[in-house]
């Protein structure tokens, strides 16, 4: 059974618009996003990995090298089951600096230009042949299938289709930094149709030829020799290599690394490929031992490498040879697409954009697109260009492994920027350009010459055969050797420059160094002229743009410590675009570091504590324990409910906790790292001025905010920094932290009680008030009936003058009453009033008590003496003592109330006769609800209130009584008011 | 006794994980497995274990 040149070729094309159609439905939403992000999308989308060498090779493999084929999947489930030691940290690396290569990982790491330029010249040299692997296959499967001879011009149409398709989804950006959502759907799927189309082949060797497990063991049976075949390489072939080969190949092979680590949308999906890849893995090479004993025992005519072919043709359905060509298809196609994108990244950005960058008034973006477009073309047709000037009889395995020895050369420097920090670029270009050498010597060479392009004198196999080596051992052992030994050498001899230091320290991520010296450019503006020197004023505006919604900063931004992480974001978005070492060279030259400038405290905190929650690997031991208790005491600090902010020696605000945030109104995020004056007001004078204040507490601190009047106690403590020993101690102690304790709802809930322990007092005025207003009425109403009748004007005018002395006593005691009873916080009304007037009153108000009217009050404050305070706090003070007095005080009995100077203070004494105040009582009577009248009598607040007020005052309120000879309140107040303080603060 | 925080048995895990598959495939362990009466499905069989070893092993870390 064949099939018809054209129809394959019309299948083959209606499979790739298929995809296109795919590409495009998850490119335009059409597709779902959590379909798209769904891990075994990612999982399927690494089967990139599996190309026309597993599709058709692995039979033809297996058939001369027996299990030696397993190796090549056994050695990338090595590598991903070393997923968290291996590809997480590369991935992180990959992510957090915007790398979306190998030679952009190595030049980001080993901070050299000529590290990414060997990468990429290497990974061209030894991929190409690989290309021209995948055409190969799929003419090679075109002419198996219609048994003709397939034209070269349907190579080259496969491949133009495959530039559009590359260009289409995969060159959309022009920073390889955007994900390529349609690319990945597209290339899942491929994987998707390979497994089944092989799992349906094997099913049909299986059931169609050895019809069923039994016939499958009959079989065996009768040719043991079959199974023997299968397992001898195993037991003599070069094992270790390949499986060592194919671990490296994993995750360094372009199209491995740009799937894995470029294209990845979920960090997370990793962990599941690490287990659900080598499954696929499995599932695709199972049938392959079924397939080629289907072949042989079919006796085919084809080559092994193509039994999938000629079995599907000979055993299957008539639809079955056109599914297994489609799976060729996709096999080939995937992996030149993603191969090619990952090249023409690493040519961009590390041969044609260091040799002829554009001129800034080009479009950056637009050149960018063009490069990458210009440079997938022109991979693609050196790859079909190879393909034409390759001798036929090379193996598809051949091919295959001569890339992977390429990429095994990657694995010192890779090992040493995972973890070798002292690993260099001296080490790294010697290694590789043994390598290199080595490798050309050993396979490409002796590939060149079996194609007749070339002739040498050197005479490797014989080299070979005399070491007793395979060919793959031999290059392996040789180019792998000298690689790393040089590698360690020269990391050993050479120097590493700060630059490489500081990689170092991002890749180990052992270490950490924060970001130092302060940016010469003051603006988000000056960043962007600056840049626009370079990349052209629209790019440089767009990144400017970019990296300050990447990190919530505002255009505004000009703090020194913010504008230094603005840089650095820039490098990282830059080095998604051009290339690591092309961003670090541009920004260092366009926006360059005062790195005298002492970086400060708290971008280094930031720094640290960032690299701490971000650590890819948590600290263990005693480090991980210290670790635990920084977190907690953090904790600690950030939830207490007392505002704690601290300041390093520049007076830049390192902390700030929730209080501070709830108290202020100004989030962590906006304070640490500013200096304490350019704080938004009041608070930047505020905390400012108190830093510099030499008082280390100040409190009850009145202040207006947002049309509030709000109270604070401050209280601040210096904090010796962690300085050498050496070190001054006065330099060391100036760090600050400051307390701050919001006093508002305190002082409101006490303005509350004040008011309604005055407005209890009035109640129990009341009877006193009806009796003192009682009694003018009465006199007023008989005054005024008398005058009804009276006709002398004397005794008219008489009358009236006393109708107007009676109701001046009603509005006296009114007056009294609302002075009082008025509300109002303590100390809202301070001025300077005669202490006789306020005594006079209090008495007043006192003699309206029932006790009040029994007990002869006399006030003997002298006229002149004034005091300064709360008048009306004050008048409540003397009420309270005097109500207290008189309820203490036996009828008839006289309660005195004097005053007297004494140095800066007014001493006001309150004396009764009454029956005094036990030892025991003397202790609790200023506390709240503390009262031993009889319930209903009295709140037990008088006297809690009446400290409270004198306290306020800076005063002082005593007691000297025993019981059964009386009491004396003594009361001592500052003669100028102390209730509105002035720190010392300048502002 | 202070218990090994997470990540920290993760790691010690992977490393153990790739020892053992080292050892399988790449030691004179093969001799048992490549023997001349094996059957043809044993490699097939050693790798599932290895991957459901592997889905395991790296089911049971959580991310912080």
């Amino acid at each position: 059974m064949t099939h018809d040149l054209g129809l394959l070729f019309g299948v083959g094309f209606t499979y790739l618009v298929l995809l296109f159609l795919i590409a495009y439905a998850a490119d335009s939403g059409r597709l779902p996003e959590k379909l798209i992000r769904h891990p075994m999308v990612y999982v399927f989308s690494l089967g990139v990995y599996a190309t026309s060498w597993t599709y058709y090779g692995s039979v033809g493999f297996a058939q001369t090298q027996g299990y030696l084929f397993l190796t090549i999947y056994l050695g990338v489930t090595l590598a991903f089951a070393l997923s968290p030691l291996l590809l997480q940290p590369i991935l992180r690396l990959t992510q957090e600096y915007q790398l979306t290569s190998l030679a952009d990982l190595f030049a980001f790491r080993y901070r050299s230009q000529l590290a990414g330029i060997l990468v990429t010249l290497f990974m061209l040299l030894g991929t190409l042949p690989y290309i021209a692997l995948q055409i190969r296959a799929v003419t090679d499967s075109m002419t198996v299938v219609s048994q003709s001879v397939a034209p070269r011009s349907l190579a080259l149409i496969f491949c133009s289709t495959l530039v559009v398709f590359a260009i289409l989804f995969g060159a959309r950006h022009s920073t390889s930094r955007e994900k390529h959502r349609g690319l990945v759907a597209a290339i899942a799927f491929e994987s998707l149709v390979k497994l089944l189309a092989l799992l349906i082949i094997g099913i049909t060797a299986l059931v169609g030829v050895f019809g069923g497990l039994d016939g499958l063991d009959q079989w065996l049976r009768a040719h043991p020799e079959a199974i023997e075949r299968l397992y001898q390489p195993v037991r003599e072939g070069p094992w270790a290599t390949l499986l060592l080969l194919a671990f490296a190949a994993a995750f360094l092979l372009p199209r491995q690394f740009h799937m894995l680590f470029t294209e990845n949308l979920e960090p997370k999906a990793l962990r599941t490929a690490s287990w659900a890849f080598p499954l696929f893995l499995l599932l695709i090479n199972l049938p392959i031992p079924l397939i080629l004993w289907a072949g042989e025992s079919l006796q085919l005519k084809v080559h092994p490498d193509y039994f999938v072919l000629g079995l599907s043709l000979e055993a299957g359905p008539s639809w079955l040879p056109i599914l297994a060509f489609i799976g060729g298809v996709s096999s080939a196609s995937a992996m030149m697409i993603i191969t090619t994108l990952a090249l023409s990244s690493m040519t961009l950005n590390h041969i044609l954009l260091p040799t002829n960058f554009p001129d800034p008034q080009v479009n950056l973006y637009r050149w960018l697109l063009l490069g990458r477009r210009l440079l997938i073309a022109l991979i693609i047709m050196a790859g079909y260009g190879f393909y034409v000037l390759l001798e036929k009889h090379q193996g598809l395995v051949q091919l295959g492994l001569i890339s992977f020895v390429a990429v095994v050369q990657f694995l010192p420097g890779i090992v040493g920027l995972l973890y070798w920090r002292r690993a260099n670029r001296l080490g790294l270009i010697l290694g590789l350009l043994a390598g290199i050498a080595i490798w050309s010597a050993t396979l490409l060479l002796p590939l060149l010459e079996s194609s007749g392009f070339i002739r040498t004198e050197f005479d490797i196999p014989a080299l070979r055969l005399a070491s007793g080596m395979d060919q793959w051992e031999f290059a392996t052992f040789w180019s792998l050797t000298a690689n790393t030994l040089l590698f360690v050498f020269g990391s050993l001899v050479g120097k590493q420059s700060r630059g490489e230091q500081e990689a170092a320290s991002a890749c180990c991520s052992e270490s950490m160094i924060p970001l130092g010296g302060m940016v010469n450019a003051g603006s988000s503006a000056q960043f962007t002229k600056q840049l626009a020197q370079m990349l052209g004023g629209e790019a440089a505006e767009r990144e400017v743009k970019q990296a300050l919604s990447d990190l919530s900063l505002s255009a505004s931004e000009t703090r020194p410590s913010q504008l230094r992480r603005l840089r650095e974001r820039i490098e990282r978005n830059l080095s998604g675009l051009l290339g690591p070492q092309l961003a670090h060279m541009i920004i260092n030259r366009r926006l360059q570091l005062d790195i005298h400038t002492q970086t400060a405290l708290a971008d280094s905190m930031r720094f640290i504590e960032d690299q701490l929650e971000h650590s890819r690997s948590r600290l263990r031991g005693l480090s991980g324990d210290l670790d635990n208790l920084r977190r907690y005491h953090r904790q600690v600090l950030l939830d207490l409910p007392l505002g704690v902010c601290t300041i390093d020696k520049l007076r830049t605000v390192t902390i700030w906790n929730l209080a501070m945030e709830v108290m202020t109104g100004l989030r962590a995020r906006d304070a640490v790292g500013v200096p304490l004056h350019r704080l938004p007001e009041p608070w930047g004078h505020l905390l400012a001025g108190f830093a510099s204040a030499t008082d280390e507490h100040i409190y009850h601190l009145e202040m207006s905010h947002e049309n509030s009047t709000r109270w604070f106690n401050l209280h601040k403590a210096a904090i010796p920094g962690p300085m050498p020993v050496d070190h001054p101690v006065e330099e060391a102690r100036t760090s600050q932290v400051m307390l701050m304790e919001d006093l508002t709802n305190l002082e409101t809930l006490e303005a509350e009680l004040a008011h309604s322990e005055r407005l209890a007092s009035i109640g129990r005025l009341a009877a006193g008030v009806a009796h003192e207003i009682g009694n003018p009425v009465t006199g007023i109403a008989s005054l005024a009936q008398n005058l009804r009748h009276e006709e002398e004007p004397t005794l008219v005018k008489e009358s009236i003058e006393e109708i107007l002395t009676q109701t001046q006593r009603i509005t006296a005691i009114v007056k009294t009453l609302m002075n009082f009873s008025r509300s109002g916080g303590i100390g809202t009304d301070i001025r300077r009033f005669s202490l006789k007037e306020v005594a006079d009153e209090a008495i007043r108000l006192v003699k309206l008590t029932h006790h009040g009217r029994q007990v002869s009050c006399e006030n003997l404050c002298p006229k002149e003496l004034t005091l300064e305070g709360d008048r009306q706090g004050l008048s409540q003070v003397l009420v309270n003592i005097l109500t207290n007095a008189c309820d203490a005080s036996s009828p008839g009995s006289a309660v005195e109330l004097s005053a007297s100077e004494i140095a800066d203070c007014m001493r006001i004494e309150v004396i009764d006769q009454g029956e005094g105040i036990s030892d025991e009582n003397q202790g609790y009577i200023f506390e709240p609800f503390f009262t031993t009248k009889a319930p209903g009598e009295g709140t037990g607040l008088g006297l809690a209130m009446a400290y409270k007020i004198v306290s306020d005052h800076k005063g002082a309120i005593s007691i000297d009584s025993k019981s059964g000879s009386g009491t004396k309140v003594i009361i001592d107040l500052p003669k100028a008011s102390q209730l509105h303080h002035e720190p010392n603060i300048n502002y | 006794m202070r218990e090994t925080p997470p990540p920290e048995r993760q790691l010690d895990r992977t490393l153990a994980l790739g020892l053992l598959i080292i050892l399988l495939l790449s030691t004179p362990v093969m001799i048992w497995w490549t023997s001349y009466d094996s059957p043809w499905y044993v490699p097939y069989l050693l790798w599932l274990a290895i991957i459901l070893f592997i889905a395991w092993i790296h089911s049971r870390h959580h991310d912080p």
